[in-house]
């Protein structure tokens, strides 16, 4: 084993003791040859693992709880007042609503207007006499006079 | 208040108080390492809590609850640590945090001493790594994690924790020759 591999060893499976049997035995015969790699891995335990490892725990600051607190509380309020109203619309609730939404508006969009069906002449006729002033059916014979003629407009 | 989180290995739901008192510890020492700021801590273990109000429904019960919140703990921390700018005003720094701290826990005035200073000189060999590795050597060195927790709790394959971890301990090697120069 070579001393890039067993450089390697020392940084990871060795230090976090979880080397394999195998690879322990061929370190160990290694490290009382190569005095390099001995001085690494002093090196490597003295000035970078031990000194991470001794750290004990910050002490979380005695305020924080109830600031904590009070933050989880107020954002718990804003959750209840904003989705109070629409909360039995959460989940399968929420999606046949809006289905059935969807269906509605479509529905709506693509029904065909209804024709008008069975107007009667005298319909027409009281149309015709209301707005004009004049009877349809009395006029047939003669071109009713609108008030159109050419001459009237050109003259 | 009556915010409750299912404990699925007790089947027991836990009160926000319980819930703080059994996490905080962890939530807050992780956000304090990966942020190197006390203030930003504070701001990230409030963050986290929220969080967990927020998703404790979407808590699948596959991994414990632990490992959840590094993985929340984790992810908070990166994402508070992107958006931050740079012109922010004057803060407690780790430095004067962990000083005092250590010294709060320690009995013997020469010890408080030194572990202050070991403290301080630590705190400067993480500031020196990128944040993907200061992450998996906070976990494993200050938590004690195992490679697959800090697998699960950053969301990488474990060889890829593995390398980190070696090139973190490296970078550490090469920081800690410049400070001894």
């Amino acid at each position: 084993m070579n001393c890039k591999k067993i450089k390697e060893l020392l940084l990871t499976d060795y230090a976090d003791g979880c080397i394999k049997a195998n690879d322990s035995a061929d370190l160990n015969e290694h490290l009382l040859a190569c005095a390099q790699c001995n001085a690494y891995k002093e090196k490597l335990f003295s000035n970078v693992i031990n000194p991470l490892r001794v750290q004990a725990r910050v002490q979380v600051p005695s305020y924080l709880q109830a600031k904590v607190r009070s933050a989880v509380y107020v954002e718990s309020s804003k959750r209840h007042s904003v989705f109070s109203v629409f909360s039995f619309l959460r989940g399968w609730r929420g999606v046949a609503s809006m289905c059935g939404l969807f269906m509605i508006a479509l529905i709506l969009m693509y029904t065909p207007n209804k024709k008008v069906e069975n107007i009667s002449d005298e319909h027409i006729n009281y149309l015709t006499e209301t707005i004009y002033g004049e009877s349809l059916q009395a006029n047939t014979s003669e071109s009713l006079n609108f008030g159109t003629a050419v001459e009237t407009y050109l003259l | 208040m009556s915010n409750e989180l299912s404990n699925t290995s007790q089947k027991q739901p836990l009160s926000f108080d319980e819930l703080y008192k059994e996490f905080a510890g962890f939530v807050y020492n992780v956000a304090l390492r990966i942020a190197a700021n006390a203030t930003d801590a504070e701001e990230l273990t409030q963050e986290v809590f929220i969080t967990v109000l927020k998703k404790v429904h979407t808590f699948s019960g596959l991994s414990s609850i632990k490992t959840w919140l590094y993985r929340v703990t984790v992810n908070t921390t990166l994402n508070y640590l992107k958006k931050k700018s740079r012109g922010r005003k004057k803060e407690v720094e780790l430095d004067d945090t962990i000083a005092q701290s250590v010294v709060e826990y320690r009995d013997t005035p020469d010890d408080e001493i030194n572990k202050s200073f070991a403290s301080q000189k630590v705190n400067k060999l993480l500031k020196s790594l990128p944040q993907e590795q200061k992450v998996c050597i906070v976990l494993r060195e200050l938590e004690g994690l195992s490679y697959e927790e800090i697998s699960k709790a950053v969301g990488v394959n474990i060889n890829t924790v593995r390398t980190r971890i070696r090139r973190a301990r490296e970078a550490l090697m090469v920081a800690n020759s410049a400070l001894e120069e």
